[in-house]
């Protein structure tokens, strides 16, 4: 609560007004009315004075003729008797200078505020004598600052009275309902709705009071409507970013399928030539879906605001020589020429940014150059850096552009300023999402064209030099030199899984990497080892007995033992939810599984700073002909373990080996409704069924877990479970006879 | 007859009896003062005599001169030389008069005036209350012509008062007072003034009789009075007026006044 200086609240200024009023008014009758007064009354009784004087003059003129002195006498002396101000008077002859009165001699003006009025008495004017008074006020005056000073008492107590008057009715009528309304706003600031208050006034102060118990009631009302609107939000975002997970894997899955039997046309000797054109065409179309998929999967990333960003300090001229090498076989199957200019100025310079998406903002922009060039076109990139380390990366292409007013239209989604009714490929949102990633790195993205001349787009970044940076920031000079080898250094790598399958599958997995593995089955097992061992990185899987994944990583950044160990989350539920915990309890990254040899080593490679490597063979296209196993994705598994057969029945004996067990105690679970243990199971099931590429299977188990946790498994989902479970064994024991 | 004579005598007691004696008196005061003065004394007197007295007052002393000249008061009160007159014109007689003083004239003059004989005021301006005061103006003015052979000119001041203030303030060098007003002065108007001179003598102000009155009722009335003179009971109604010894007066008391000249300086209205 606000805290009000006492010299700023309205009581305080009621106060000080009131006696400011009051003091003012105390001097002005002080220093002004009462001298005033003084000055008026003394002025006005001199006339009157003068006046009488005057009077007396006229009346004393006859005696004085005829020197009849004691009617003179007796009327000054009455004169004196009855004006109680005059205090002498004297009259001197004009013409002889003799003191006619009085008789003895004249004492004058002695006394202070004695004032001298003097008259001359004529008779047919001819001056008979002078007469003189002396009069004194001082009485009158006084009288009348007794009566002023007595107003003023009793003005200053009706100010006292005022002053009460008003301080209670700043107190009362206003102060006090203003400290209520503030308690009763706080009250609401901290979600109380019922802080109504009593309205007693029927003033302005009322009608406040009452236009915040109505503010209460209806944000009351609000809050709760907003409140169930939010939790039918969060329900459907949660049920989109469901959608959207499951999308990512069950559309890429079936398009995997299409692009690689597409393919699988050029090699067969039996198709003929329509056939292999056909199936060409399928697999652009096919790639061209790969492309919108992931495309529209990265806008709705970035609109929902899931998009993860891993920042760093990257050189960037080694991000653009990188991005450049990896189109240069489209450009070259263009027959378009490019031409770089000032790359070397980018030397020693890093920008702060997620390097992977940078790439993916280069990539897209040198594809579009590529795709909306002429045939013989040209591609101009250049590279500027100004002073102040700001970077500027201009890629110019000699396409057919557009005009200035579609500049607007070029960032909006799925419009492609009229290249929709052409043959060029496009999603018309790449341009969006480069928009997107650009501003989301602190940098801006520019566009400047000319119809039929071209465009150019120039991105900048704000740079710094490399030397300048912190030392831990630096980047090994290693791996900018050997950019184009996959390294590895020689990793301790600590896996916890409960799943012999996934163990055995991430076992290969590393091997095939040349990095070592310590492998434990829960997370207590994890801790232990931890205590034991030195490890550089962690892979766990999420879901384990006695100590899952989240509460060890949580235990491990807790004891703030291991800050340099790097945690991976390895996790078969890819929601966002489960990422954003992920994060949360201090994890430095996650794999999505199945994982692939590829994604795994990325992710190695980026967590990790050592040096030994491991060649992995960049060939991974499937090799095994698929006819008779539809219940695995071969694709997938190559992806995962590589092509060498052994190492994929070493995985598959692994799974036979356990799974049997678990079908088993899934079905008893399942009958005796345990629906806790059976949703586990089905999981644990669910997670070496991927790591197997067996992903129908895993669908099974999916559903399973899944009705497990809403409590509700039906017969008949278990009994298509261990069909396809019966299904998926009588695969595995057939590839490995087979190939074996 | 002798019923007659009884009836006649009995008319003319009852006549006697019946009758109302007026008593004027010189109006030196307002009338309401004079009656409060006088109307207890003829009260008394009344009372005493059984003789019924009506007091009258009159505006001013000329209305009074000749009231008086005109014989319309049975019994009067007036100054010495109205006595005079009131004798001459219509014979009304003395019969009280106060035999505890007299009437006498002085002469002031300012004590820094340097003056201390008569001879140095000749020809110069003397104040005086009025020509025909008797003490302060008629006396003095008789005695300095006829007895010092002064020239002097009279200024006429209306009051005794003034006649003391145009002394003391240089205004006329003398003025013509009686003991009486002088005494009466403020102290330091007395303190500034030297009597220079005083007069002869004269019985005060008597109360006279009309001829008409019989003499029988006269000498009721003058016996009353002298009684409540005596009397300690009544001696104060006379002290109003003032009498306080009162005693027989004589025709004889006034007429040394004619004798001494005043007539040539009496002025007549």
């Amino acid at each position: 609560m606000l805290k009000i200086n006492w010299w700023h609240s309205l009581r305080a200024q009621s106060f000080i007004a009131v006696i400011a009023f009051g003091v003012l008014l105390a001097c002005l009758f002080v220093f002004y009315a009462l001298p005033e007064q003084a000055r008026w009354v003394n002025d006005d009784l001199s006339k009157t004075a003068q006046r009488s004087l005057q009077q007396l003059s006229t009346s004393v003129t006859t005696p004085l003729l005829t020197r009849q002195y004691a009617e003179l006498y007796e009327q000054i002396n009455n004169q004196l008797e009855i004006q109680p101000n005059w205090k002498s008077i004297k009259i001197v002859d004009a013409t002889t200078g003799n003191q006619l009165y009085p008789l003895d001699s004249w004492t004058g003006a002695v006394q202070s505020g004695d004032m001298l009025l003097s008259q001359q008495i004529t008779f047919l004017n001819k001056p008979l004598a002078n007469i003189t008074l002396v009069v004194n006020f001082t009485n009158e005056i006084n009288e009348s600052s007794k009566l002023h000073y007595t107003l003023i008492y009793i003005q200053f107590t009706i100010l006292v009275f005022i002053l009460i008057g008003l301080a209670w009715l700043v107190d009362y009528r206003i102060t006090k309902p203003l400290r209520s309304l503030e308690l009763a706003f706080s009250r609401l600031a901290k979600g109380d709705f019922e802080c109504h208050v009593d309205k007693q006034q029927h003033n302005e102060v009322g009608s406040v009071i009452n236009a915040f118990n109505q503010m209460a009631t209806e944000v009351a009302s609000n809050h709760q409507k907003l409140n169930t609107l939010r939790i039918q939000a969060e329900s459907a975002s949660k049920a989109k970013s469901d959608f959207m997970a499951s999308m990512s894997h069950e559309l890429r899955t079936p398009l995997n399928a299409i692009l690689g039997l597409a393919q699988l046309y050029d090699y067969d000797d039996l198709a003929n030539k329509v056939q292999k054109d056909n199936a060409k065409s399928i697999y652009r179309a096919g790639e061209h879906l790969l492309l919108l998929i992931n495309d529209v999967l990265d806008l709705t990333a970035i609109e929902s605001g899931n998009m993860q960003f891993n920042f760093d300090y990257v050189p960037i001229k080694r991000v653009v020589e990188e991005s450049l090498e990896f189109v240069s076989e489209l450009i070259n199957a263009q027959s378009i020429t490019i031409q770089t200019e000032g790359l070397v100025e980018l030397e020693g310079l890093c920008v702060y940014i997620d390097e992977r998406r940078f790439k993916q903002v280069m990539l897209n922009l040198l594809s579009n150059a590529i795709k909306y060039n002429k045939p013989q076109g040209h591609i101009h990139i250049r590279c500027q850096v100004s002073t102040n380390h700001q970077c500027k990366i201009s890629v110019a292409d000699t396409g057919y552009g557009f005009a200035a007013d579609d500049v607007t239209r070029l960032f909006k989604p799925f419009d492609r300023l009229g290249a929709e009714t052409s043959n060029i490929n496009g999603t018309g949102i790449g341009l969006v999402i480069t928009r997107e990633l650009v501003e989301r790195m602190q940098g801006e993205i520019t566009v400047e064209s000319e119809l039929n001349k071209g465009s150019c787009f120039s991105l900048i970044f704000n740079g710094f030099e490399q030397n300048t940076l912190p030392k831990n920031t630096q980047l090994p000079l290693q791996t900018v030199t050997t950019s184009t080898s996959n390294i590895l250094p020689t990793l301790e790598v600590l896996v916890a899984e409960d799943q012999v399958t996934n163990q055995q599958v991430l076992k290969q997995q590393l091997s095939i990497l040349g990095v070592n593995g310590t492998f434990v089955s829960n997370g207590e097992q994890a801790w232990q080892a931890l205590q034991d061992k030195h490890f550089d990185i962690l892979l766990t899987d999420i879901q384990m007995p006695l100590l899952d994944g989240l509460n060890l990583a949580k235990r491990i950044r807790t004891e703030n033992l291991y800050e340099h160990l790097v945690i991976i989350a390895v996790t078969a539920n890819i929601i966002k939810k489960n990422i954003d915990d992920c994060y949360a309890v201090g994890m430095n990254g996650f794999l999505t599984k199945p994982v692939e040899l590829v994604q795994l080593k990325s992710l190695l490679m980026e967590h990790s700073t050592g040096m030994v490597n491991a060649h992995i063979q960049s060939n991974l296209s499937p090799v095994i002909s698929s006819d008779s196993f539809d219940q695995l994705d071969l694709s997938l598994l190559v992806a995962m373990l590589g092509d060498d057969i052994s190492v994929h029945c070493m995985v598959f004996n692994a799974f036979l080996q356990s799974a049997g067990e678990q079908i088993k105690l899934i079905n008893a679970y399942a009958a005796n409704k345990n629906y806790t243990d059976l949703a586990f199971q089905a999981h644990g099931l669910k997670s070496s069924s991927k790591s197997i590429a067996a992903l129908s299977l895993a669908d099974f188990c999916q559903q399973i877990e899944s009705l497990a946790e809403n409590n509700s498994v039906q017969s008949e989902s278990i009994h298509e479970l261990e069909l396809c479970f019966n299904e998926v064994i009588v695969q595995l024991t057939r590839y490995c006879e087979h190939y074996e | 007859m002798k019923y007659l004579v009884a009836i006649l005598c009995l008319v003319q007691s009852s006549w006697l009896l019946a009758q109302e004696y007026t008593f004027g008196v010189v109006p030196q005061y307002e009338p309401q003062k004079l009656i409060e003065i006088w109307q207890p004394l003829l009260e008394q007197v009344s009372e005493q005599t059984g003789v019924k007295i009506k007091l009258v007052t009159v505006e001013s002393i000329p209305v009074f001169e000749q009231a008086f000249a005109n014989g319309e008061y049975d019994f009067a009160y007036m100054n010495p030389w109205h006595s005079v007159i009131a004798y001459e014109k219509q014979g009304y007689l003395p019969l009280i008069k106060d035999a505890s003083r007299k009437l006498q004239g002085v002469l002031v003059v300012n004590k820094d005036s340097g003056i201390t004989e008569l001879s140095q005021l000749e020809g110069a301006e003397i104040a005086f209350p009025a020509p025909n005061a008797l003490g302060a103006s008629l006396l003095m003015r008789v005695d300095l012509a006829q007895l010092y052979g002064l020239t002097i000119k009279p200024v006429y001041v209306q009051t005794h008062s003034s006649v003391y203030l145009n002394v003391a303030l240089n205004s006329t060098k003398a003025g013509g007072g009686v003991l009486g007003t002088l005494k009466q002065q403020p102290q330091n108007l007395q303190d500034k003034l030297n009597i220079l001179y005083r007069t002869r003598e004269i019985s005060r102000h008597p109360i006279v009789a009309h001829p008409n009155v019989l003499p029988k009722i006269q000498l009721q009335v003058q016996q009353a009075i002298l009684d409540i003179g005596q009397s300690e009971e009544h001696k104060h109604l006379l002290a109003g007026i003032p009498i306080i010894k009162p005693s027989i007066a004589t025709l004889a008391d006034y007429q040394q006044l004619t004798q001494w000249g005043l007539r040539s300086f009496y002025v007549e209205n």
